[in-house]
């Protein structure tokens, strides 16, 4: 019975995705200006229940856009400036003693982790072991604090980002916690028109506004339709091949992606094709995901560095050779 | 229609289609094959095989038709190189899985029709739909979608040509090499990796004066006699006639009876054969004795 009514809302909602997606891109239109393929990946990353690394220059409307995305979903927003002082209990809360009725007894006090969306702002700038802090929560979406488990609650998703200038006192991530992000997007400079429009917006009395599309059950039903997205078998071979093909060592790699990325492969060009408005996955959906997968997972080798072959240029000259 | 019988049906009918293109091609092959080697007259190599020799300017009776023994070899010479060009033809085709095939022939159903295939066993409200759409699609495609109808007319128009091709050639007799047998023996002597007397087998070719070799028996095969000079007197080395022949396998030279003389003939006398037949033919017994025993007199 309880599959039946399952089975009837997820029916309900696949019907409705199409005019949900298109309803939620127009009122996140409203606030953030262009960047329509960053908002794409995010949403993405979030029906896949994966995180993303947002990699852009200062003043490009990280923050905005997904504080906006977040309030659009109807989802609870935090936000973790990181800095080089920051403790882990700063991200996932502590204990405190409160004192009721006479009795002193430990409290414990949630950190900004315990929400559905959280903006990890310049995460570069923690220390490694605040970094660290986050590993548990983005894979086993829980927080262990002493000898207690906090489960966090669903959906959660994390968008760190990083500037990719300012490198003085800055953390690199790791290879490990880089590979639990399921996409890094790097978000370019808008175009001319596009700046225009972002002036004449934000410079009225008046700040646009955006409404509630999606709830969470909503979203969590989306999630499970993406799982459900079918792939045909030689789509699905083609981006095994792709991801295997970075692990072969050549004048430019040096280490490829694990298959971690493969999973993340197929599971964000699901997301693709639902967004789309498909009922299966098509091979335009594993090239557009390749990059976002796969540019954080490959180490380019000091070669290529030296040529200034970029990780997007390698990634590119493998999906033209995998047709 | 569901997309998993609608395959099965296509694929039975894409193999239909194959076997059908590779009987055309086939057949266009070795008619092409055949006229070639008639150009070039090949049939007159056929005499210098030792086990045809016998059967060449034979015919045989094939539904009521005289076919020369030589045609009948050339095609089936042809059969082999027919056949495996034919496969060679169609290895690259066999590979293109039908799915892919009506995927290109109708844009709409691209990988829609592999997704829905290849994920027919699950069951989801997305895979639902997309079996659904997908049947509705396919119940619209042709039955013969996969019958290339180009394909088709260019076996048929080669087959065509083929066949004008050796009708014309067979009946004015068109030959761009005029090789006889003679000269094909030469053409096969002269190759470098033709065994020697190849042409001949077992046979020796004997010459008008019957010593088996060719030439006329004049040859100095002995050279200069050898002398050597032992204690300043020189001694004729050289073999006396006759040296080296009849030997036994006990290496014991063969008496050479010089003294040997003919027996004569002895006098003709009529002995019955184990073969003879008396029965002769009715009202000719007579004639036919006379004839032999004057035979036998003179």
């Amino acid at each position: 019975m309880a599959s039946d009514l399952n089975s009837r809302d997820l029916t309900q909602t696949y019907k409705v995705a199409g005019d949900m997606f298109a309803n939620l891109f127009n009122e996140i239109g409203k606030v953030v200006v262009g960047q329509n393929e960053t908002v794409e990946q995010i949403i993405i990353a979030i029906l896949c229940n994966g995180h993303a690394l947002v990699e852009s220059n200062p003043g490009l409307g990280k923050t905005l856009t997904i504080s906006t995305i977040s309030k659009s979903m109807d989802l609870n927003f935090s936000r973790i400036q990181c800095t080089p002082d920051l403790m882990p209990a700063d991200i996932t809360g502590t204990n405190i003693i409160e004192e009721s009725d006479g009795h002193k007894q430990f409290k414990f006090e949630p950190g900004p982790i315990f929400a559905n969306i959280v903006l990890a702002d310049e995460i570069n700038r923690a220390s490694p072991k605040t970094q660290s802090a986050l590993l548990e929560a983005m894979q086993e979406k829980q927080i262990t604090i002493g000898n207690d488990t906090y489960l966090l609650e669903q959906p959660f998703f994390i968008l760190a980002t990083q500037n990719p200038i300012e490198m003085e006192g800055t953390f690199p991530l790791p290879e490990a916690q880089l590979d639990r992000f399921l996409l890094k997007i790097l978000l370019e400079y808008p175009k001319y028109e596009e700046e225009i429009e972002i002036v004449n917006r934000y410079t009225r009395s008046v700040m646009p506004s955006v409404g509630k599309v999606l709830n969470k059950n909503t979203l969590i039903d989306l999630q499970k339709l993406t799982r459900d997205m079918p792939v045909a078998d030689d789509i699905r071979n083609r981006a095994i091949k792709i991801v295997m093909s970075t692990r072969v060592k050549n004048e430019f790699i040096e280490y490829g992606a694990s298959p971690r990325a493969s999973i993340g492969l197929i599971l964000a060009a699901k997301a693709r094709a639902l967004i789309q408005g498909r009922n299966f996955v098509s091979n335009e959906d594993i090239d557009a995901m390749a990059y976002p997968i796969l540019r954080h997972r490959m180490i380019l080798t000091f070669e290529s560095e030296r040529k200034g072959v970029t990780t997007d240029q390698v990634i590119k000259n493998i999906l033209e050779k995998i047709k | 229609m569901d997309v998993r019988d609608f395959i099965k049906k296509q694929e039975s009918a894409l193999k239909r289609y194959r076997r059908v293109y590779k009987l055309l091609d086939f057949i266009t092959i070795l008619i092409i094959l055949y006229t070639i080697m008639v150009v070039l007259s090949v049939d007159q190599i056929l005499p210098l095989i030792d086990s045809l020799e016998v059967r060449v300017g034979t015919s045989y009776e094939l539904a009521g038709i005289s076919i020369p023994f030589e045609n009948m070899a050339m095609l089936l010479i042809a059969l082999l190189p027919a056949l495996i060009l034919t496969l060679l033809l169609h290895t690259r085709g066999n590979k293109t899985s039908v799915v892919l095939r009506i995927e290109e022939k109708y844009p709409d159903l691209r990988e829609r029709l592999r997704t829905a295939y290849d994920n027919f066993d699950d069951e989801n409200v997305i895979v639902d739909d997309l079996e659904q759409k997908v049947s509705v699609r396919v119940s619209q495609v042709d039955p013969f979608a996969l019958l290339s109808r180009r394909l088709l007319l260019i076996a048929m128009m080669g087959l065509l040509l083929s066949s004008i091709s050796v009708t014309y050639v067979t009946i004015y007799d068109v030959r761009i090499v005029q090789l006889g047998t003679d000269e094909w023996q030469d053409i096969i002597d002269d190759l470098p990796f033709a065994p020697e007397n190849s042409n001949t087998g077992d046979l020796a070719i004997i010459d008008e004066e019957g010593d088996g070799q060719e030439g006329n028996g004049n040859e100095d095969l002995t050279g200069e006699p050898t002398v050597v000079v032992v204690d300043g007197e020189e001694v004729d080395l050289s073999l006396p006639p006759g040296t080296g022949t009849g030997f036994n396998p006990n290496d014991e030279a063969e008496e050479i009876i010089e003294d040997f003389e003919d027996s004569p003939g002895g006098p003709p006398t009529v002995t019955p054969s184990g073969t003879y037949s008396e029965e002769l033919p009715e009202g000719y017994e007579t004639v036919i004795r006379d004839y032999f025993e004057q035979l036998a007199e003179e």
